[in-house]
């Protein structure tokens, strides 16, 4: 029974149980029902992926309305893929979430923190697992409204998580509402939402229509995917939101966005040559170049450990755009290994700043001084991630680096390959930054405590994973290698 | 133990050491028997490899496949083996005096650096065993960052900023340079298997082999080739042990190993002859005069010695850069010629530091009287590395010689006559100033014996011990260099010994 509905289970358990978390009064308790209900999705999810990796694309339709007419879930290896990232990377939040909001937030205000985070979650799996492109814009504005609200809560500790939420929701809002605009356009001239049938419909639309609709799609997610210059809101939503929240929307939140761009791109965007489309693939590689180096800068000259890292993601974004830009089954491949990839790495490195933020109460780059005496483990796993981001081998970096360089190369494209070797300089100056500062002398007053057990599974798992698939690479090349495969050979 | 086995545990057991090391922190005396243990263990282990080495016989070990086609794989051949026994037979001459020096200096950290030492060790194995340019690449990138603690040692900021600067001039040339031709290898030849005879003949025109090459010599930073070169003096900020092992041996060695290794495996010796590496010959040359002469001009010491490296090491990229078996055979003379000696130097400039708390050549005058021993070995290790008879470093500058006039470089002839000339001149002063100067002599700022704040400790006995070992181990190998030529020739196609 499990099996047959574990599609719509995935998105339905935490979207239900989000509401009886808020309810809940002892925040301990909310905390572990997190926890709990995290973990089953993740089991879900993981059921999903076992079924989907034989190529089967698993169809159910909500309520017993076949498609077209009614909603479609439909899973295919991506969607199962990428719902087992979030739900993982919301169950290994979910083990040092409570002890992170300790001292920030008051106990009672946690369980609607929690439903928040669980809300963001459903939502987050709703867009990956949906067949039906409204239904995306539907689970879109529930992850984005709770987003808001989880920034908002890191007020807490710090008041510019206020603007910073704020930034979110003016920039959040229009970026959904460009997206619904373009499937407005779509859907006069198509008839359909189910995303499969668009795609077959969209070959007989009339062009302008199509060019119009999908470049406003292209805006609203290039808004949420943190496209230069489209980037604002993201640093200081990652900075300002209460650290375990910002470690979730490291892993998730833009990682999401490239999955829509890698799923529309079968139908919405990239079909070059053909009179009537707007090549978008063209436009990836110099928006992903400029986030590479233009992410890296700023990284270099931050203030804040968190805000650098901000900036490093969108550096990281910028690889995974050029990769996608490269296009094939090796450009999606590529991309793909380095959507996961990163999202290990980075949320990583994040949960250990979360970690040192609840022993140090901040994570400004001159209050890391003392770190490498105070806090060995963390500071260890903050230099292993940042070896990551450089690419130095034996990392899942160095995978996610090479397999993008080797396929510029192959295809002589020296301005990627360039910009990538180049930008990975750029990359050991803001990472030794973290060393440095880390190695300083110690101020007095600095507690010798180090991580907080809480933290130690998830960041010991993440940290075992970024060098574990620096080494045996095969199993993610395979997964990448497949869903690209499916992606493009599945294509309508 | 197969051979497998043996390569294995080469590297495994140092890693093994760093990690006991660690655990046994808390008591000093434990720690360094675990290290002089992890040390006599490894010389064990590779003289087995060495003594059990049969090309006919020598399979590959794949141990991981980081992406298809980009294995780590291990393989012994001569060159590495040549090597590795060199980084492995000065290790526990090392431990012996760090444990000297670091207790006399009373250093913070030391548990961080015997542990850093013995992977730093680990990393030097695997570049000697790998078995191909991938695993190659990756053990040096390690071998960077575990080096990193070692010489960010005293963390004041003068260390602090010399190790930016070896960290910066290390990654960025492998990253960008080194990776970029390790890529264009790769997409050019199909493989980055070391291959006797090499992979690149006829894959790429000898322009682009001209280019490739010269890519690799300055994305190998670690060989210090002039203009890139400035991270060895930075790094001299290190404990002196450091820069005796790592910047006589495992480093900067595992950078000219690293070269030698793709003009043998991954060129062709031939490949190079023919004319690609002529342009490398005028740098390296270049590099060998001009690192020479700024060599003289500096007062401190370890500054003076890694100046000396530089130089010193530009003559195995000049003996790559000729490509041909003689001057290949010369190359890996030097190696460990050079290893034997600059150790001997660094300890000598340690133990003058301990001693007499002086780092300046103007400041120790008259010392040689209190040092007689250590001052003798260093005159051995200054006469070795200029390359005179009857020292060990005499053979690799002769066959440097014979292998640059068989190809008619008459003005290479005179370089090398006039580095040795130069070595002489940058070395020799030292050994002078301390034996025959009378204290005070020329230097106007001399204070009266005795009037130091600290006070001269006596040399702790585990500080002289290895400067005079290594100086005798300078004699042996004059005897001894026929036999490394010997086993290395079958690898390199040298025929019958000149």
């Amino acid at each position: 029974m499990i099996a047959q509905h574990a599609a719509v289970l995935v998105v339905v358990l935490p979207l239900l149980c989000a509401p009886l978390v808020a309810l809940l009064r002892d925040a301990r308790i909310a905390g572990a029902a997190v926890l709990i209900i995290a973990a089953l999705d993740a089991a879900l999810a993981t059921l999903l992926l076992c079924q989907t990796l034989d190529g089967t694309v698993i169809s159910y339709a909500l309520g017993n309305w076949a498609p077209p007419i009614g909603i479609e879930y439909r899973i295919d290896l991506l969607a199962a893929a990428m719902a087992c990232l979030l739900s993982y990377a919301a169950t290994l939040v979910a083990l040092f979430l409570p002890v992170s909001l300790r001292g920030t937030i008051a106990p009672g205000d946690q369980p609607r923190l929690f439903a928040a985070f669980l809300l963001c979650l459903a939502g987050l799996v709703g867009i990956v697992v949906t067949g039906d492109i409204f239904n995306v814009f539907v689970f879109l504005e529930i992850s984005s409204l709770s987003t808001y609200v989880l920034i908002a809560m890191g007020a807490g500790a710090d008041r510019r998580a206020l603007t910073a939420a704020f930034d979110y929701l003016v920039l959040g809002a229009t970026g959904a509402t460009f997206f619904v605009i373009g499937i407005a356009f779509l859907y006069v001239v198509t008839g359909t939402l189910n995303m499969a049938d668009l795609g077959e419909r969209m070959a007989t639309a009339p062009k302008r229509a199509v060019i119009v609709g999908s470049s406003f799609i292209f805006v609203g997610i290039a808004l949420k995917a943190a496209m230069l210059p489209l980037h604002r809101w993201m640093p200081n939503a990652y900075a300002y939101a209460p650290a375990g929240i910002g470690t979730f929307l490291a892993m998730t939140a833009t990682k999401v966005s490239i999955y829509l761009l890698i799923r529309m791109s079968d139908f919405v965007f990239d079909t070059p040559g053909e009179i009537g489309r707007v090549n978008f693939a063209a436009l990836l590689p110099p928006i992903g170049l400029a986030m590479l180096v233009a992410g890296s800068v700023i990284a270099v000259t931050t203030k804040d450990l968190r805000r650098l890292l901000a900036y490093s993601s969108i550096a990281n974004l910028g690889l995974m755009l050029v990769a996608l830009g490269l296009g094939g089954i090796a450009g999606i491949a590529a991309a793909l290994v380095n959507l996961f990839n990163h999202a290990i790495i980075k949320g990583g490195m994040f949960a250990t700043t979360a970690a040192v933020l609840h022993r140090r109460g901040t994570t400004r780059m001159d209050a890391l001084a003392g770190l490498s005496r105070d806090m060995p483990v963390a500071f260890g796993f903050l230099v292993l991630g940042g070896l990551a981001l450089i690419g130095v081998p034996l990392t899942a970096g160095f995978v996610s680096k090479l397999l993008v360089v080797k396929l510029a190369f192959e295809q002589a494209n020296w301005l990627v390959v360039g910009g990538v070797m180049l930008t990975s300089l750029i990359t050991v100056a803001y990472v030794w930054r973290i060393v440095e500062a880390g190695m300083a002398a110690p101020a007095k007053t600095a507690p010798r405590h180090d991580l907080h057990p809480a933290f130690l599974l998830p960041v010991g798992l993440l940290g075992a994973a970024t060098i574990g698939l620096g080494i045996w690479s095969e199993p993610m090349l395979t997964l990448a290698g497949r869903i690209a495969a499916q992606m493009i050979g599945g294509a309508p | 133990m197969s051979p497998h086995d043996l390569m294995l545990t080469a590297i495994l057991l140092p890693l093994a050491t760093a990690l006991l090391i660690a655990l046994t922190g808390r008591s000093p005396n434990i720690r360094e028997a675990v290290t002089l243990a992890g040390a006599a263990g490894l010389a064990v282990t590779v003289y087995e490899l060495i003594a059990g080495f049969d090309a006919a016989t020598a399979q590959p070990l794949v141990i991981a496949e980081i992406l298809p086609g980009f294995a780590l794989m291990l393989r012994a051949e001569p060159i590495g083996l040549v090597f590795a026994g060199v980084a492995a037979g000065l290790w526990g001459l090392n431990s012996l005096y760090s444990i000297g020096y670091m207790r006399a200096e009373h250093a913070p950290r030391q548990t961080r650096f015997y542990a850093c030492f013995a992977l730093a060790l680990s990393a030097a194995m695997a570049i000697a065993m790998a078995g191909t340019l991938a695993t190659l690449f990756v053990a040096y990138e390690v071998l960077t960052l575990v080096t990193y603690p070692l010489v960010v040692h005293w963390q004041t900021e003068g260390a602090i900023a010399g190790a930016r600067r070896y960290l910066a001039y290390l990654l960025a040339t492998s990253l960008v340079p080194f990776l970029g031709a390790i890529l264009w290898t790769w997409i050019a030849a199909g493989t980055l298997d070391f291959t006797p005879g090499g992979i690149l003949d006829g894959k790429l025109g000898d322009g682009l082999l001209t280019v490739l090459l010269l890519l690799f010599a300055y994305g190998v930073g670690k060989a210090a080739l002039m203009p890139l070169h400035g991270w060895l003096p930075a790094a001299m900020v290190a404990p002196t042990p450091v820069s005796a092992l790592l910047h006589a041996v495992a480093v900067v060695k595992a950078g000219v190993f690293t070269l030698l290794k793709i003009a043998v495996y991954i060129f062709g010796i031939d490949v190079i002859g023919r004319g690609v590496g002529d342009v490398l010959i005028v740098i390296a040359a270049a590099s060998v005069i001009a690192a020479s002469v700024i060599a003289m001009t500096k007062d401190d010491l370890k500054a003076r010695l890694a100046y000396s490296t530089v130089a010193q090491l530009a003559m195995v990229t000049l003996a790559v850069a000729i490509g041909s078996p003689l001057a290949i055979g010369a190359g890996i003379l030097q190696l460990v010629m050079h290893a034997w000696g600059k150790i001997t130097l660094f300890f000598g400039a340690g133990a003058i530091q301990i001693a007499t708390h002086k780092k300046k050549l103007s400041e120790i005058s008259g010392i040689g009287v209190k040092l007689p021993l250590l001052m003798a070995s260093f005159l051995v290790g200054s006469l070795s590395v200029a390359g005179l008879p009857p020292f060990g470093g005499m053979w690799p500058k002769f066959l440097l010689l014979e292998a640059a006039s068989a190809r008619d470089l008459y003005l290479l002839v005179g370089c090398l006559g006039l580095s040795t000339l130069l070595t002489l001149g940058y070395l020799v002063p030292i050994f002078v100033t301390a034996v025959f100067r009378k204290p005070g002599e020329d230097d106007p700022h001399a204070l009266p014996e005795g009037d130091h704040g600290h006070g001269d400790g006596p040399l702790p006995l585990l500080a002289l011990i290895p400067p005079v070992v290594t100086a005798a181990g300078c004699v042996v190998l004059f005897v001894a260099a026929p036999a490394i030529l010997r086993f290395v020739a079958p690898a390199i196609g040298l025929g019958a010994l000149p």
